[in-house]
């Protein structure tokens, strides 16, 4: 009987948070407490350090390193995002990390290269900033000023490039991927973007104010690749026609 | 004997000059230490000054510079002149190391300058292109909104966000060829962004990039609110070459069907 497989569209994605808390979300996930922490790497790793294990709101690789079906790549996007809102109660003071989280995710991304490999084949080497996602929040917030002393609000949802789907790196010629081949991407940061990265405070805590209380959560900023296409694997459950 | 066959990639080949204190300090990168620096040429070149291992990847991805070792159909061009979001918070460009004054020299880099540049594009000695700045954009930049909050009991205003890109950074807003450039292997290219007079005359008076604050703080000495220690970083704007087409390559690693 012949073997017939069928293709799904499907995506790759992987991961990086940086926030305070990354170790309560998973372990061994390589993630970062601090833009510090983050400054001391020259490469950061995607699709071959984490799986599905760190949650599939980051991550949907079955295994780190192999792909388990074929994949046709006809596209792929890197995505900066830094907290949303302000970190107000910032150890720092209040507005620290405001700034940096819009240093984060509109300026450091044009400090940023990648390399993705198939196997140790370059298929892709560029500079971030043209490597838009296609995703992001849109719409705005806006904040009253203040009176007296105390919180200082900020909204921001700066990004590189607009979010719209098809705003992304295409293959012309689909990048075709075996099954079981290593695939490996890394992101390169600049001298200059490991320098600026030292020297930010956080993501340090997103206070919100309800009623009388104030409650403090740690704010997270995200390197997310994704990688758009089409997976061959055995037909299962559609309509035969035969 | 087994034919012997190529395969076409989606590639790209870029390059970028960086504008900013401490830059002319990467060595082979040719870069300038400030928009007043800038202001002494009437053109800088593009691809055939800088290679990958110079200046790294997120700058450059040229494996040597002048020559590209495949074969390369180039379908489109841009040009991608940016600055800091920010605004100039320089104590030693401001006078006061707080007080954000409305600060335009990024605003006339980001959204004023390319209207007075013009892109010269060659393979060879051949003039493949030669247009407005404007009408090569590069399909990337800035998107989003900031705001930041203006406490109305400080005496300090609120800091400044600025997005100008070239265009709408959305990643098919460039210049097309109708027809590919086609490019040989080995083969010498160039590009050149030239500044008028106008603009080079409006760079010699621009003072920056200086540096930014990325940790700001609000002092308040009316109120005497606690006051912290702030940091700051060199700013960077840059001006950056892109060429988006198909190499032509060794067949690797592929589904071979």
């Amino acid at each position: 009987m012949q073997f017939v497989n069928a293709y799904e569209s499907w995506t790759l994605y992987d991961t990086v948070l940086i926030a305070k808390n990354v170790n309560e979300i998973a372990n061994n996930a390589q993630w970062y407490t601090s833009y510090a922490q983050l400054s001391q790497n020259a490469t950061v790793p995607f699709f071959n350090v984490r799986n599905k294990s760190v949650g599939v709101s980051y991550c949907n690789l079955d295994s780190a390193n192999k792909l388990p079906f074929v994949f046709h790549c006809y596209s792929i996007g890197v995505d900066f995002e830094g907290p949303t809102v302000s970190t107000p109660n910032a150890e720092g003071g209040p507005g620290a990390g405001a700034w940096a989280s819009l240093f984060f995710s509109g300026e450091l991304i044009k400090h940023c290269g990648f390399i993705l490999k198939v196997s140790q084949d370059e298929k892709l080497v560029n500079t971030c900033n043209l490597l838009p996602s296609g995703q992001g929040v849109s719409g705005f917030g806006s904040v009253l000023h203040n009176t007296g002393p105390g919180i200082i609000e900020m909204f921001q949802d700066v990004g590189s490039g607009v979010n719209d789907r098809d705003n992304r790196w295409k293959f012309a010629q689909p990048i075709q991927m075996p099954r079981e081949v290593n695939i490996e991407g890394t992101l390169y940061l600049s001298n200059y973007a490991r320098n600026a990265l030292v020297k930010c405070a956080g993501p340090n805590f997103i206070q919100n104010q309800f009623g009388v209380s104030a409650s403090n959560y740690a704010a997270c900023a995200s390197i997310k690749v994704t990688l758009y296409g089409k997976r061959e694997v055995q037909q299962r459950n559609e309509l035969h026609y035969t | 004997m087994e034919q012997m066959l190529n395969a076409w990639e989606s590639w790209s080949l870029y390059d970028t000059v960086l504008i900013g204190p401490e830059q002319d300090e990467v060595s082979g990168a040719k870069w300038y230490t400030s928009f007043a620096q800038l202001s002494n040429e009437t053109e800088i070149p593009f691809l055939n000054q800088r290679n990958r291992s110079t200046v790294g990847v997120p700058y450059c991805n040229l494996d040597s510079a002048e020559q590209i070792p495949f074969g390369f159909e180039c379908w489109s061009i841009g040009v991608e002149i940016s600055t800091p979001p920010t605004n100039d918070l320089d104590p030693d460009v401001q006078g006061a190391p707080f007080l954000w004054n409305p600060d335009p020299n990024y605003w006339l880099f980001g959204g004023e300058l390319l209207k007075h540049c013009a892109l010269r594009f060659q393979v060879s000695q051949d003039e493949k292109l030669l247009c407005n700045v404007l009408a090569a954009p590069p399909g990337s930049g800035k998107s989003g909104y900031f705001q930041p909050n203006i406490p109305a009991y400080t005496l300090q205003a609120g800091g400044q966000y600025h997005g100008f890109n070239n265009g709408v950074p959305f990643i098919g807003n460039r210049w097309k060829f109708a027809e590919p450039v086609r490019i040989p292997r080995n083969r010498n290219i160039a590009a050149w962004v030239q500044f008028s007079t106008y603009a080079r005359g409006m760079l010699a008076k621009m003072v920056g990039p200086g540096r930014i604050v990325i940790n700001e703080l609000f002092p308040d000495p009316v109120q005497g609110f606690p006051t912290y220690e702030s940091v700051s970083i060199p700013a960077v704007a840059m001006i950056r070459l892109s060429m988006f087409g198909k190499r032509e390559v060794q067949q690797r690693n592929d589904l071979h069907f």
